[in-house]
């Protein structure tokens, strides 16, 4: 029931390469000295230039960046349903309100019992879509609705992340009270948000796309205040490399 | 730097390091550590300030922010208090409140000769006569008033604020030596503990005494435990549960599970005449300056006091170096005899039983007066003698600083024992600590808060068998420590001296004890008539110096008891705050289309429209609309509202909330909606497209989708339907492009075909246009041909780009608000909000077509529209020309022998039409084509042609075409 109209990754070749997907930022990124590379067919901020202090930021203060290129697929229908079915694709992972939930890198987000929102990187999004399109598509109705571009994101990353958060959000973010894996739709800087505390100190921020220039540039100004900065995708899989090696 | 006291270990500043900054254009030198006030008081000015009303000159008073007397301008921020404000390099501070200079006011006059003109609430009074001068002097007091003066410009009154949100498991509101326990005990049992405090360091009273050293060592024992320092950070208020406390340019906003007040109590001053001259400060503000800062508050003493506080001052001055004339005792016989032994040792006269009646002096105290009291406290005449001196320092016992508590819901029990305030019903999730739970001495204070501390953490489940069995141990312990008659000295702390010459009870205001008899008689005889009508306890001391006084004077002068007098009402903010700092950061959301760098990029005149940022033209409103007309126009319409609306009953859901049919609706067309409420009134409009059985794509109007959404989810919780809906409004962009020369552009761009016969008006198609997947809507919002394309908003920038490109060998331009507005106006297609208001329905909108009473099932609106049919239309929308090209206001009246009867709802000039258009609301009997109407807009009676077909294609051919 999915529909290619909704689907970023549904772009075709039309006399040349098919289009590049864009954030909603790009824009203000490139007023901002970003530096682009392709992912899955998106165009993503590889770098602001300045890759060491990216890094520091990331370790020693905050780094704010912008990952709307995440894959994002809803599900909604019965309760009963939504659970078998992430259930199927989510290798008998049962899901709890307030809590996601990671599997094979996709995170499985509930946020109704009724409602999941499944977030993965961006190659895959059209076979997770495929997946819970073929999951829901006998029994009672369930609809799979593509919101890779209805929900910017933003990763706030570091030490001072939560700090970054405390500047224009009210949600209790503390460590031993939004555990890893934590989801809470919140208001944040006064528009309509979602949190995932994906581990550590990293956090994942959705909003409506619209809001997306705006809430760029309040974490941006939040992050600076506190020594952070604007960081590009190289930081993130850096970070996300040593995670891993650490553990 | 000539007033500095030699070295003591307590003092807080670095004689190594000076800094230099500047006070009414004079050069001053600091040590580093020094406040603004210190720094003044040891370069010899000992005036800083001027009264609010009389303009009297005022120096340094409490030195710990409580006061009114030292407000200066930093840097053109006016109200900083000069006593708590750390003097930075280069800053230019400058005097309040005073004309032409600090030392010469000529305002002064106020004080010297207009006491018969200023009693309280002179301003109903002496100036209300002639009434039509009010202005002019309403002019005049406002400029002779006020207590500072805000930057003209506004970039110089700007500055960064920010909010900051805290949570924890307890919240310690005060750093003296309760307050510090309380967070040291909690933080040990593993509570999350945060503390606030209004000094710049932790310590409270302790700091200037002798018990300093370890004031720091507990400081660090509260930071090593891994406490949460706020510091300084001035708590503003209790709002239920929330505390915020404004730090520079941060406000905290802390919500803790547990709070526990350990807000000490505050010294009180003595009334008498000359009360506020320069050279009077309270006790503890003039051991704060020789301890914390080496600054002499003078060179010799007298000490007045109904406390033995006042004796122990008195040993500590004289300690410091400050020669101490005597000690003036209120109590005929009270008093701790150690301190008296003490005192007598050191060589300090204690004058027993007696009061400083006056002190005398014109820029600063040369002197006291003082005199024998009767057992009333009355001074007896006879017994006059003068002291010399010019410091007086005095300490009227201490008021519990319950304010925040009370805000919280506590209630404040006099207890005479104590001569205070106490609080009583004090919330469950609150303790109280220390001073203001009237645990004053310092051992009884650190228990009391180590109890607080112990209660908070226990209660939320922390802690062990062994820790509740230990709080039992120290409960009791504290028990037998504050059981018994109050400390010897504590009992009696009415104030002393006469009420003759000014007596200042309130010295924010100037409101002197002659103020409040002279209320009092006229009466204002409870507590919070005479605040409202004397200003007493409303400034910014916010009650500190000037409550107890007032509430004691106005039990003697009407014979109530002070209990009965009672307190009044405590509101925030409890400590002064900048307003830039309860503002916070300012935020503006705003919704941009994924194409909004390129709006910028041609030029487009954005504007707001609703919560989106939007081109209303790109330069040429004329232009742009005629290139609609004569090849194509680009417009972005991607802040239409847009819900995917699914499920075996997604179809039956819409006939519920739309008065016409969508369950027949066949996949791949569109149909035109009009949502109404329950009495049958427009909310919102837009298109519905069916894409598949199951499935319904909804668009709304720009501001109007979060109200639809809500709508929608609202009724489909109540009807329990088997549908599902997500609002991906902002994931996809939208374009109209519209235009003879449409069909032609999109073809080229495309593989689907894009023929009448194959792609036909109110069609909708799915198809991928440049490579971007597309959801096309054949509709004419702006009376053209026209697709409306709707893709992901990542792919937006590159289909834009692909359309301006494709067309522009047919002349396309990109159109904004405005133009689409006049296209819009000659169709006759309604803007709901701007040509409906609370009051329409379809019925009377010219739009009876799409209300189906035929449907078998009830929809929203259903009764109320019957009701409107069968009584007939009262009202209805209309179309006008005016041919003489005037274009009246929107929201002029339509009038009928001059009196109004409808009005108009949009009027542009058309270029396409060469004349003025517009809709107006008008009776049903004036709803005929032909009929002239008569329009009243600004003094002008405009006549204007009815038309109820659409101005532009009333056959609609172009948009079939």
């Amino acid at each position: 029931m999915s529909f290619e109209f909704l689907a970023p990754d549904a772009a075709s070749a039309f006399s040349g390469a098919a289009p590049a997907a864009r954030s909603p930022i790009e824009w203000a990124q490139r007023d901002a000295g970003a530096q682009f590379t392709e992912r899955a067919g998106w165009r993503v901020v590889a770098d602001y230039g300045e890759l060491a202090k990216e890094a520091t930021a990331c370790r020693e203060t905050v780094g704010v960046a912008d990952r709307s290129h995440l894959g994002k697929v809803e599900l909604q229908g019965d309760p009963g349903v939504v659970a078998a079915a992430v259930s199927q694709l989510a290798r008998g992972a049962a899901l709890q309100l307030g809590t996601a939930t990671l599997v094979d890198e996709v995170w499985w987000c509930p946020i109704t019992a009724g409602r999941v929102l499944a977030i993965t990187p961006p190659e895959a999004t059209g076979q997770l879509r495929a997946e819970l399109e073929a999951a829901v598509s006998e029994g009672p109705f369930a609809s799979v609705v593509e919101l890779t571009a209805a929900l910017g994101s933003n990763a706030v990353v570091g030490p001072q992340a939560r700090e970054t958060f405390a500047r224009v959000c009210a949600l209790d973010m503390r460590p031993d009270r939004f555990l890893e894996g934590a989801f809470a739709p919140v208001s944040v800087a006064r528009t309509p948000g979602m949190i995932l505390r994906e581990r550590g100190d990293q956090f994942l921020h959705l909003f409506g796309s619209g809001y997306a220039q705006y809430n760029w540039t309040v974490f941006v100004d939040a992050a600076e205040s506190l020594g952070g900065r604007a960081v590009g995708d190289e930081t993130l899989r850096a970070g996300k490399r040593e995670a891993a090696a650490r553990a | 730097m000539s007033e500095r006291l030699p070295p003591n270990p307590r003092e807080r500043i670095n004689r190594a390091r000076t800094i230099n900054f500047s006070f009414d254009g004079k050069d001053v030198e600091a040590y580093d550590g020094d406040t603004i006030g210190s720094a003044l008081h040891a370069s010899g000015q000992k005036v800083l300030s001027r009264s609010f009303k009389y303009h009297r000159p005022r120096g340094l008073l409490c030195c710990a922010g409580q006061c009114p007397n030292c407000l200066v301008d930093v840097d053109g921020s006016p109200g900083v208090r000069a006593c708590t404000e750390p003097v930075r390099a280069g800053i230019k501070v400058t005097h309040m409140n005073a004309k032409p200079s600090l030392d010469f006011d000529v305002m002064r006059a106020t004080d010297l000769f207009g006491k018969p003109f200023t009693p309280p609430g002179f301003y109903y009074k002496t100036f209300i006569r002639p009434r039509r001068l009010w202005p002019l002097y309403e002019k005049v007091l406002r400029n002779a008033a006020g207590l500072g003066r805000l930057a003209k410009r506004q970039a110089d009154r700007e500055w960064r604020t920010e909010y900051r949100r805290r949570r924890a498991d307890v919240l310690v509101v005060g750093g003296g030596v309760a307050g510090m326990a309380a967070a040291l005990r909690a933080a040990e049992l593993g509570a999350d503990v945060v503390l606030m405090d209004d000094g710049p360091e932790l310590g409270g009273a302790m700091l200037a005494g002798q018990d300093a050293d370890s004031a720091k060592e507990l400081a660090e024992s509260i930071r090593a435990a891994g406490v949460e320092v706020l510091a300084p950070a001035a708590a503003l208020g209790f709002f239920d549960g929330l505390v915020p406390a404004w730090q520079g340019n941060t406000l905290h906003q802390v919500r803790a599970d547990r709070h526990i007040a350990a807000t000490g109590s505050i010294e009180q001053p003595l009334i008498f005449d000359g009360n506020d001259l320069p050279g009077v400060m309270l006790c503890s503000g003039a051991e704060r300056l020789a301890s914390l800062y080496g600054v002499r508050p003078g060179e010799t003493a007298v000490v007045a006091t109904t406390t033995d506080r006042g004796l122990e001052s008195a040993l500590a001055l004289q300690e410091a170096g400050i020669e101490v004339a005597g000690v003036v005792d209120a109590r005929a016989g009270d008093g701790s005899e150690e301190l008296l032994g003490a005192l007598a040792a050191a060589g300090i006269s204690v004058h027993r039983g007696t009061g400083v009646v006056k002190a005398f002096g014109r820029k600063h105290v040369r002197g006291v007066v003082v005199a024998d009291l009767d057992d009333e406290g009355r001074p007896d005449p006879a017994s006059k003698r003068g002291i010399d001196c010019d410091l007086v320092a005095v300490s009227g016992g201490t008021m519990p600083a319950t304010s925040l508590l009370l805000q919280a819901g506590a209630k404040a029990r006099w207890d005479e024992a104590s001569g205070s305030y106490l609080p009583d019903g004090v919330p469950s999730d609150i303790r109280v600590a220390g001073a203001v739970a009237g645990h004053e001495p310092r051992n009884c204070a650190a228990k009391s808060g180590a109890v607080a501390g112990a209660e908070a953490a226990l209660s939320l489940g922390l802690g062990s068998e062994e820790d509740r069995a230990r709080l039992q141990a120290d409960r009791a312990s504290l028990l037998r420590e504050t059981e018994g008659p109050a400390p010897a000295g504590q009992a009696r702390t009415q104030d002393a001296g006469s009420r003759n010459g000014k007596c200042f009870a309130c010295l924010c205001e100037d409101v002197t004890t002659k103020d409040i008899d002279y209320a009092i008689e006229e009466g204002f005889d409870s507590l919070e008539l005479l605040k409202r009508y004397t200003t007493v306890t409303m400034g910014p001391c916010q009650g500190r110096m000037c409550q107890l006084a007032s509430i004691r004077q106005m039990s003697e002068d009407t014979g109530a008891s002070i209990e009965e007098v009672g307190l009044t009402t405590a509101r925030p903010p409890w400590s002064t705050v900048p307003m830039g700092v309860l503002a916070g950061r300012p935020f503006e959301p705003a919704k941009r289309s994924a194409v909004h760098g390129r709006h910028r990029e041609l030029g487009g005149n954005v504007m707001w429209a609703g919560d989106w940022r939007r081109a209303y033209d790109y330069g040429d409103v004329r232009a742009e609309t005629m290139a609609v007309h004569e090849g194509a126009g680009l417009i972005d319409v991607s802040t239409l509202g847009k819900l995917v609306v699914s499920g075996p009953e997604a179809g039956a859901f819409l006939n519920l909330l739309y008065p016409n049919r969508f369950d027949n609706l066949k996949p791949g067309r569109i149909r035109y909606g009009v949502l109404g409420d329950d009495a049958g009134r427009i909310t919102d409009d837009g298109t519905i497209c069916r894409l598949d059985e199951n499935s319904f794509y909804v668009t709304t109007t720009s501001s109007g989708a979060d109200a639809v959404e809500s709508w929608f989810s609202w009724w489909l919780a109540e009807w329990k339907l088997d549908v599902q809906l997500t609002d991906v409004s902002q994931g996809l962009s939208a374009f109209n492009l519209a235009g003879p020369r449409s069909r032609e552009i999109l073809s080229g761009l495309t593989e689907l075909d894009c023929s009448n016969d194959s792609f036909a008006y109110l069609d909708g198609k799915r198809a991928n246009v440049v490579g971007v997947p597309c959801l096309m809507l054949r509709i004419g919002f702006v009376g053209e041909l026209g697709y409306e394309l709707h893709c992901p908003g990542p792919l937006a920038e590159h289909l834009w780009d692909s359309l301006l490109e494709a067309g522009a060998a047919h002349e396309i331009r990109p159109f904004g608000l405005e133009p689409q507005r006049i296209l819009r106006l000659q169709k006759m297609h309604i803007l709901v909000g701007q040509d409906t208001d609370a009051e329409s329905n379809p019925l009377e909108a010219a739009m009876p077509w799409i209300v189906k009473f035929e449907k078998e099932e009830d929809f929203i609106g259903r009764w109320a529209l019957e009701a409107v049919a069968e009584r007939g239309a009262e009202n209805k929308l209309i179309g006008f020309t005016i041919e003489n090209g005037t274009v009246p206001t929107e929201g002029a009246a339509v009038v009928v022998d001059g009196q109004p009867v409808g009005l108009v709802t949009s009027s542009r000039f058309s270029p396409k039409l060469e004349r003025s258009i517009g809709m107006a609301w008008v009776p049903a009997a004036l709803a005929e084509d032909g009929t002239t109407i008569t329009v009243s807009d600004e003094g002008r009676q405009i006549s204007a042609a009815v038309q109820t077909a659409p101005f532009y294609d009333p056959d609609q051919e172009l948009l079939r075409g």
